[in-house]
Parts: C-alpha cells; sequence; structure tokens
C-alpha cells in the first residue's frame, strides 16, 4: 500500500466515524455504556460533613480514629476491541471484503471512543496474539491505532479468540467496555467469554459475508480453505450441496446467537453489503432507546 | 512382440505422478477459490454427492490417463513380427488324383480310397512350406483343378475339397491325368519338378496310354511317383453319380492293377508305392516329403507396424471427453 493510499484511507475511515461521533454526542453518552459509576479510591479520616454512612468501620477500629473511604467517580471508560486478523476474513464476494469491513468498524469504534475522551486499546489476534495496544486517550494514539490496524499483515492461521479474550481478560483491571470483531469461525472460547463478560459490557460483532450463509447457484469449483488449506469441491448445481452449506452456516450462525445471549453478550451483525458505520450508529441509538 | 522405437521418452512418464501431485495434493496451487469451510479448529463443512464425484474423479482420470498415453505414443510403440523370405524356389509338386467309381471302394473302412487320399493329401500340403502345389483330377479326362501356387488355402478349399468321385466321368484316364501335369510343370519356373499320382491302377479312357504320358514327364525332367491305392481284395463299393444322383452300389473284385502301375515307374526318374492301408499312405507321403525337401535359405525380416497413431487419437478421445464431463456435466466455472 503507498503511504498517500494509506493516509487518505485513514483521513476516509476518520470521515466516517463523524457520524458515529455526533450521534453519540447527541444523545447522552452515559447513558449508552453503563460506566461503573464510583469507586473506591482511599481512606481518609473522617470530617464531620461526610455521610456517616461511608465510615470504613474495619480501618477505623483498628487506627483508633474514625476514617471514611474516599470514591473517585470513574469519568473514562476504558475500551478494548479485539481484531480478528485471521485468513478466513478476507473472502468475500461483495465490494467490501470482510477484512475491510472488520477496518471501517475498528475505526469508527475508535475515532468515537477517542472523542469521548475515553481510553482505547486493542487486541489483534490469529491463532497468536499477533498486536497488542494498551488503552490510551488521544487523538494521536487514535491515529497510531488505525495506522496499526491497517499496517498489519497477518501471518497466523487460524482464530484463536480464546487466547484473545483471555489477554483482554488479564489486561483490563478496571470494569470496561469489550468489542469483539470477528466471523467467529472459531471454537472453543466459551468460557472464556463467560469469564469476561461477568465483569465487563462486552459487544460481540459478527461481520459475515453473503457467500457465508448461501452458496451461489452455479457449477462445480474448487474450494480451498484459508486456514486449514482443506481442499473441498464445491458443486454449486447440486441443491443438496447448496443445502448443506446452507444448513452448516446457519446451524453455526444460531449456535452462536444462543450462546452469547445466555451470557449476556450483546451482539451485533454487519454484513459485508452494510454501511457499517449506519449499522454502529443503529445499535447504539437502539441501545440507548432501551435503558 | 511390443517394444518401443525411442524409449527414452517413457522416462516422461515418472513426471506424471509429480504433476498429478502438483494438481492435486499441492495446496498453494492456486486455480481455487478461497472461503472458509469450517470452524477454527472445530467442526468442518462436510457434503457428498456420489454422482458428481464420480464423473470429477472419472475426468481426472481420462485427463491423467491421456496424458499417459501421449507419452507412450512420444515413445514410438511399435509391434514387430517376423516374416520369413525364401530366397530360393521350392519344388513344384503336381498331384494326380484318379477320381475313377473304383475309387469308391471301402478298402481302408470306413474310408474309401477317395477320402483317404485326400486326407493324405491334406496332410502332406500342411507339412510343406514354399513349393509351389497344383491339382489335377482325372475321370474319363482330365484337367487341371488348381495351378501350381503357394497358396495352400486355395488348393484345399477351391480344389481338394471339391473333387468328388464320378466328377469327371467315370473312367479313368490316368495317361490324360499325367500328360495335364507334366505339361503345367513344363512351363513352371522350377527346377525340381515332380508329379504325384494317386490311383488303383487302370487306364481305360482317354487319347494318351500311360506309358507314353510317363515318358513325357520322364523326357521334360520330372520325376513321377505313383502311388497305388486298394487291396486286391473284394471290397464293397457304393457311389453316387453326381451328375445324375443316382447311388450305384456292387463289389469289387480286384479292381487294382499293381504291375501296371509298376512299369510306369522308370527309374531312377519314376518310383512305384503301393498303399494298401492308410497308414502305408501316410509312410509313403513321409517318405515322399523326405526325399523332396530340398535345403532352403530364408531370410527373416522383422517388420515393424507403427501404432503410436492409436495412442494419439485415444489420447484425443479422452481429453475431449474429461474436458466436455467438466464443462458440461459438472459445468465447471474455472
Amino acid at each position: 500500500m503507498e503511504v498517500q493510499d494509506f493516509y487518505s484511507k485513514v483521513r476516509q475511515l476518520r470521515l466516517s466515524a463523524t457520524r458515529l461521533v455526533e450521534g453519540l454526542y447527541s444523545g447522552n453518552y452515559r447513558s449508552v455504556f453503563r460506566g461503573p459509576g464510583l469507586e473506591f479510591d482511599e481512606v481518609r479520616e473522617y470530617d464531620p460533613h461526610d455521610d456517616a454512612r461511608f465510615i470504613d468501620w474495619n480501618v477505623s477500629s483498628r487506627l483508633g480514629s474514625p476514617f471514611t473511604k474516599k470514591f473517585r467517580e470513574e469519568r473514562e471508560l476504558s475500551l478494548q476491541i479485539l481484531v480478528d486478523v485471521s485468513p478466513s476474513l478476507d473472502s468475500g464476494a461483495s465490494l467490501l471484503n470482510k477484512r475491510e469491513v472488520v477496518n471501517i468498524l475498528f475505526a469508527n469504534l475508535v475515532f468515537a471512543a477517542v472523542a469521548s475522551e475515553d481510553r482505547v486499546g486493542a487486541v489483534f489476534f490469529s491463532d497468536k496474539i499477533e498486536h497488542w495496544v494498551r488503552p490510551r486517550k488521544g487523538k494521536t494514539h487514535a491515529l497510531s491505532l488505525v495506522h496499526d490496524c491497517l499496517a498489519l499483515r497477518s501471518q497466523g492461521k487460524g482464530s484463536d479468540l480464546a487466547l484473545a479474550l483471555r489477554s483482554a481478560q488479564e489486561a483490563m483491571t478496571r470494569r470496561g467496555i469489550v468489542v469483539i470483531l470477528s466471523d467467529f469461525k472459531t471454537t472453543g472460547f466459551w468460557k472464556n467469554l463467560s469469564l469476561l463478560s461477568r465483569r465487563h459490557d462486552v459487544i460481540a460483532i459478527r461481520v459475515f459475508d453473503a457467500v457465508d450463509s448461501e452458496f451461489p447457484e452455479g457449477g462445480m469449483v474448487e474450494l480451498v480453505d484459508p486456514e486449514t488449506g482443506r481442499s473441498v469441491q464445491a458443486y454449486g448445481q447440486s441443491l443438496k450441496f447448496r443445502k448443506d452449506y446452507h444448513d452448516f452456516w446457519a446451524l453455526h450462525r444460531l449456535y452462536w446467537k444462543r450462546e452469547c445471549l445466555l451470557r449476556g453478550v450483546h451482539i451485533l451483525e454487519v454484513s459485508t453489503e452494510d454501511d457499517p458505520g449506519a449499522k454502529l450508529l443503529q445499535y447504539f441509538t437502539k441501545r440507548e432507546r432501551k435503558k | 512382440m511390443w517394444t518401443f522405437e525411442a524409449p527414452g521418452y517413457l522416462v516422461l512418464l515418472l513426471l506424471l505422478p509429480l504433476l498429478v501431485g502438483l494438481r492435486h495434493l499441492w495446496r498453494a496451487r492456486g486455480g481455487r477459490i478461497s472461503l472458509p469451510l469450517g470452524l477454527w479448529k472445530g467442526a468442518k463443512l462436510t457434503s457428498f454427492q456420489p454422482v458428481l464425484a464420480f464423473f470429477n474423479a472419472l475426468s481426472h482420470l481420462t485427463f491423467w490417463l491421456a496424458w499417459g498415453a501421449v507419452v507412450l505414443a512420444l515413445a514410438g510403440p511399435i509391434i514387430t513380427h517376423q516374416k520369413k523370405l525364401y530366397l530360393n524356389d521350392g519344388s513344384d509338386i503336381m498331384i494326380v488324383l484318379d477320381e475313377s467309381p473304383s475309387m469308391a471302394a471301402r478298402d481302408f473302412p470306413p474310408q474309401s480310397r477317395f477320402d483317404a487320399a485326400k486326407a493324405v493329401i491334406t496332410r502332406f500340403v500342411h507339412g510343406r512350406q514354399n513349393d509351389e502345389i497344383g491339382l489335377v483330377l482325372f475321370g474319363s479326362e482330365a484337367l487341371l483343378s488348381v495351378p501350381l501356387t503357394t497358396d495352400y488355402q486355395t488348393f484345399l478349399h477351391e480344389g481338394l475339397d471339391r473333387a468328388q468321385v464320378m466328377g469327371l466321368g467315370d473312367g479313368t484316364a490316368l495317361g490324360m491325368g499325367i500328360a495335364v501335369a507334366a505339361l503345367h510343370l513344363e512351363k513352371a519356373p522350377g527346377k525340381n519338378k515332380m508329379i504325384v499320382v494317386l490311383t488303383d491302377g487302370d487306364n481305360n479312357a482317354g487319347e494318351i496310354q500311360p506309358g507314353t504320358a510317363a515318358e513325357l514327364a520322364h523326357s521334360l525332367g520330372i520325376r513321377l511317383y505313383l502311388v497305388g491305392i486298394g487291396t486286391p481284395d473284394t471290397v464293397p463299393l457304393e457311389v453316387r453319380d453326381p451328375r445324375t444322383g443316382l447311388t450305384y452300389s456292387g463289389t469289387l473284385e480286384g479292381g487294382f492293377h499293381e504291375n501296371f502301375l509298376r512299369s510306369l515307374a522308370i527309374p531312377p526318374w519314376g518310383q512305384y508305392f503301393s498303399a494298401s492301408s492308410p497308414g502305408s499312405l501316410d509312410s509313403i507321403f513321409q517318405s515322399i516329403d523326405s526325399r523332396e525337401t530340398s535345403s532352403r535359405k530364408i531370410q527373416i525380416q522383422v517388420v515393424n507396424d507403427q501404432l503410436y497413431a492409436y495412442f494419439v487419437l485415444g489420447a484425443l478421445a479422452m481429453l475431449l471427453f474429461s474436458f466436455f464431463v467438466r464443462k458440461l456435466v459438472l459445468k465447471e466455472i474455472m
């Protein structure tokens, strides 16, 4: 990718994020994501003006004089974005492939978070953690994140979501928001998702393509799995093949949806034919209205 | 025998498994559409279409067989066979067979003299190679049934099989038979000429006396073997006239004139044999056979038939078949 192209691409992504940013500002931002509210900060000596409810009795009895708990209001949220960079996202029959849709969603979220003075970090994963960025604030950080996302060339063959979830869990000491950008064509992550969703606000964004649910009618073609290299003869003219194909992915999608909802994970499905920015805004508006 | 003109090209056959491997087993080959076909470390999409899979396998098989055939064609498959070329001429043998009614006498039960003679001639002819053999038949007159030829099949089927008792009337023109044979042998190019006469020894018809005919043969340098068939006993006789369709039957008493025949054989050119049993008839012919076996010079020529055209055509047919199966039956996209 040429450097010139690269910056124009970043600018485009930034522009596409403005709608989301403004949309979120127009409503009450805090109502979209529930912040942690008050958080215990330290104990200090009790002042008669203080609320007697917040006296820390343990400390008071230990030290002989009354101490009160001091709280700090958590003003800023921490947003952690888990980005799937496995080869399975490189396919797609539409104008944009899944990878590009993920990039747009990622940039939108990053710019929106930065505009709300929130800290944002990212974990790029395939079958290993390809890149990890600590949550920070600021526009420069946002640009560098988007740059990292666009410039990353994945070497892995596979998508170990469980590993990414575990890393996020270990890295996030405070309550925060976790957004997963993936096609979810992976297994073995449900336990980690349960653990993470217990503490954090998790949103699973599933990016898919038309070809991921229906095999196009036509003739024979040889398919190869980008991750395993397994080759399969596809017979587009065979009703049975198209049905098998549809059933396989429909079942997987149903299972994914049910398991996510069971764990209180919010889900959003974005097709490569959708406008990713509009889809995000619509999702956040709906969430706000629900509250 | 199968061989190849340029077997060096067969080394290319070793290349075929490599190509098959590259085409079917090499993962990074390309020409395939990348599409997720399952979950990472999870369930895999499987779908089995037996009929389409069969046609797919068939098209691949014919495709590779076609290339195998092309390599074989390149190596120049030939089928070689040896052809004998006779450098010197063989003997010219004229067989003279008596068709008179007395030949129907059953001296060799259940065979008649005539059938026994035919069977022995057949065996004799099968034993010869490169000799020109002709057939003269005589009854009340004589004719050349088969001119001198090396085409023994024609001799047997067109000449000997058609001969029948009383085919040429009810006489015995022995002199005419020998004379006709001698005349036809006269112009034959070979150096070793002979007449084998099978008769029961009578002459009661024809313009030429047997003695005159025998001398004529001698003067032409033709050896004369006379074979007297039959026994001096009284033997039953049954003969059907092919012209009238009437069947005559009776007994034949001493219808065999051995002394007369013996007188015709003038050494050193002539020789007489007496055959009173089928076995003796065979041994007579064996002795003639051994006497007349001339030293042969044979050259063996190796003839090669080119077969590459079949392989090329076969390869073309298989390639076309494979192509049409893939495009029409399987509707291959790329």
